[in-house]
């Protein structure tokens, strides 16, 4: 994770963003272990206050849990990270398209391109 | 926490003045041997003699140097610690200003003392060097003292007037030291108030303290002077010394009265310095 | 929860020339708040008072309930806009110091940090440079175990790494259920650490507001938004 943030969002939501991502890449395994919340702040040069609360928006999504003597871990249910993952990518996708229609593609066109591009690659 | 803060106070000056004091030691002890050397015709038209007497000036310019030395340290521990950049230290320490106050007087009036003491301890030795007192010689005059002593006793002097009297007299020089001190502080407790020139306020601040205290005493004097009950203290005096137990009380009181004024002095300053400390603190 | 600080109408003056004019403001326990200001402000008159290193020409100002003195010097952690401690001191001699006067001085805490900056305990203040200096003022004032630590302008003048350090040592070490006040004019800088923001100009309060909202409401970060308050 970096320590630039954007400036127009507030830095948890910011946070949750990065650890979202992290976590339905695999960057962050299920299981994993999370650092201490002071740790983590250091580390990212922010506030204690802004990673609790980032962590627990992520804990209400499910995707990390607390055990209460050993600390944070990332949470075990794939299905939970799968759903995340897909969330990020339709996201990804809406950006992309609301992008491309405002340059004036309509679908035919953009699924055309994508094809293109896929070959290039291949 | 003002045991803390003389503890430290002690290891701050402590660096100044025990080798001050030493050096001041070793020079009493080097003129006392030159002057044994130079009595005993030691190296007799050499140059060695020159040296010989060098020390012994050594030793006296010593004496002033230590005196100086312990004064300085006395305001500069004060200015340097309380009012500069290290005020900020002191002043947010979890004490209260009277202990801050206290801390200073007490250790730089501990440091008076074991200078005076010192110096009068080698003044005593260089003397008895030049004048070759011997153990008997002691002897005699400690059988004088007592003998003394006796025949003050036969007149009708208590022990414990004599007592009182010695008492006072080293309570007289403790509060001696505290006022000299006090006065210093004052003076800066008032300079460091002025945004810009706290050194120069302060050295007017003394100047106008001593002036102030001048003028307070001759006028109290003066008004003693020209009213009757100046008669009935002289009067009561002259009575008093008439006998020798009265002579030691006329001394107790007259130890005493001094004592008071000083005391009074002493109070107003430490109120003065106490009051720019905690209400008016102005650190650079 | 009640107020670490508070103030309540509080006024200094110089000589006639007010530095703060009416402040009223309220620091509750558990929030990192920056005290931002340009030069001159009153930032370093608001945190004398707090230290009771002035005395308020009106209102007042109370540290956990109490006006400056010696109990609330006890939990209040304080580093100066300048350096400090006693040239002829050592390391060691000032841990000690600490330790004697600062019943919450965690002493292996500040060994910890100055051993893995590699500061020798037996080198004194006068033979460091000033960088050094004020990261040992900074360790000793982050290893006590405060209910208040006020840090006026922590980061002036100090290159990023240096500054990197400082914001780092204080977001690990600062306890937990304090309040911490960073006073300084370089808010990119501090952004990211702080919960809440004071704006203050010549001796008012601007603003007192968490750094989340201004980014939600204002949609720029603090700094903008101050660029914006104190355009000349």
């Amino acid at each position: 994770m970096n320590r630039n943030f954007r400036s127009d969002l507030p830095i948890y939501t910011q946070l949750v963003g990065q650890m979202e991502q992290d976590i339905a890449s695999g960057a962050m395994p299920p299981g994993a272990r999370l650092p201490s919340v002071r740790d983590l702040a250091a580390e990212l040069g922010v506030n204690p206050n802004t990673v609790q609360r980032a962590l627990q928006e992520l804990e209400r999504a499910g995707l990390i849990y607390t055990q209460r003597t050993s600390g944070r871990f990332v949470t075990e249910d794939t299905a939970a990270i799968a759903r995340c993952k897909q969330a990020l990518g339709e996201s990804q996708i809406k950006e992309f398209l609301a992008a491309m229609t405002l340059l004036g593609y309509r679908r035919q066109d953009i699924i055309a391109l994508l094809r293109e591009e896929k070959e290039e690659e291949s | 926490m003002l045991g803390h803060l003389i503890k430290h106070e002690f290891r701050a000056t402590g660096r100044r003045m025990l080798p001050t004091l030493g050096v001041l030691a070793l020079l009493g002890l080097l003129a006392n041997l030159s002057i044994r050397l130079l009595e005993s015709g030691f190296g007799d038209g050499t140059v060695l003699r020159i040296l010989l007497v060098l020390f012994v000036i050594a030793f006296f310019v010593g004496i002033t140097v230590a005196w100086i030395m312990t004064l300085v340290l006395m305001i500069s521990r004060f200015y340097r610690n309380l009012l500069q950049d290290e005020g900020y230290l002191m002043f947010t320490l979890p004490a209260n200003t009277h202990e801050l106050i206290w801390s200073k007087l007490i250790v730089s009036t501990v440091w008076f003392l074991l200078t005076g003491l010192l110096t009068g301890l080698l003044m005593f030795l260089t003397v008895a060097n030049l004048v070759n007192l011997s153990g008997d010689d002691l002897n005699v005059m400690f059988i004088g003292l007592g003998e003394a002593l006796d025949m003050l006793r036969d007149m009708g002097v208590t022990n414990s007037s004599l007592v009182l009297l010695l008492v006072e007299m080293l309570a007289a020089v403790v509060l001696g030291c505290l006022t000299t001190s006090l006065q210093f502080y004052a003076a800066m407790g008032l300079g460091q108030m002025s945004a810009t020139r706290k050194g120069l306020w302060s050295v007017l601040a003394f100047i106008g303290l001593s002036i102030a205290f001048q003028i307070i005493s001759s006028a109290l004097l003066g008004g003693l002077g020209n009213s009757d009950s100046i008669d009935l203290v002289i009067n009561s005096f002259e009575t008093m010394i008439q006998t020798a137990p009265g002579t030691v009380r006329a001394a107790n009181s007259g130890i005493g009265i001094t004592m008071l004024v000083e005391l009074l002095q002493g109070a107003v300053l430490y109120v003065i310095t106490a009051l720019s400390l905690s209400k008016k603190l102005n650190l650079a | 929860m009640s107020a670490i600080l508070e103030c309540r109408e509080l006024s200094k003056s110089f000589g006639g020339v007010k530095a703060l004019d009416g402040v009223n403001l309220s620091i509750e326990p558990g929030r990192v708040v920056g005290l931002l200001g340009p030069n001159g402000s009153g930032k370093t008159t608001l945190i004398k008072l707090a230290n009771g290193l002035l005395t308020p020409t009106g209102g007042e100002l109370l540290i956990a309930g109490q006006k400056p003195g010696a109990d609330t010097k006890a939990i209040v952690s304080y580093l100066p806009d300048r350096t400090y401690l006693p040239e002829w001191m050592s390391v060691r001699q000032m841990l000690d110091f600490f330790d004697d006067f600062y019943a919450d001085f965690q002493r292996e805490k500040a060994t910890e940090m100055l051993g893995r900056l590699s500061i020798d305990e037996r080198m004194r203040l006068g033979q460091m440079s000033k960088g050094t200096k004020e990261k040992v003022q900074l360790i000793l004032v982050m290893s006590r175990n405060a209910g208040l630590y006020l840090l006026d302008e922590p980061i002036g003048g100090v290159d990023p790494a240096t500054r990197d350090f400082i914001l780092d040592t204080i977001i690990r070490n600062y306890n937990p259920s304090a309040a911490v006040i960073i006073s300084t004019h370089l808010i990119a800088d501090v952004e990211a650490v702080l919960d809440e923001v004071i704006f203050i100009n010549s001796g008012h309060i601007v603003l007192q507001s968490a750094v989340d909202e201004i980014r939600e409401q204002q949609g720029k970060s603090v700094d903008a938004y101050f660029r914006e308050v104190f355009k000349c």
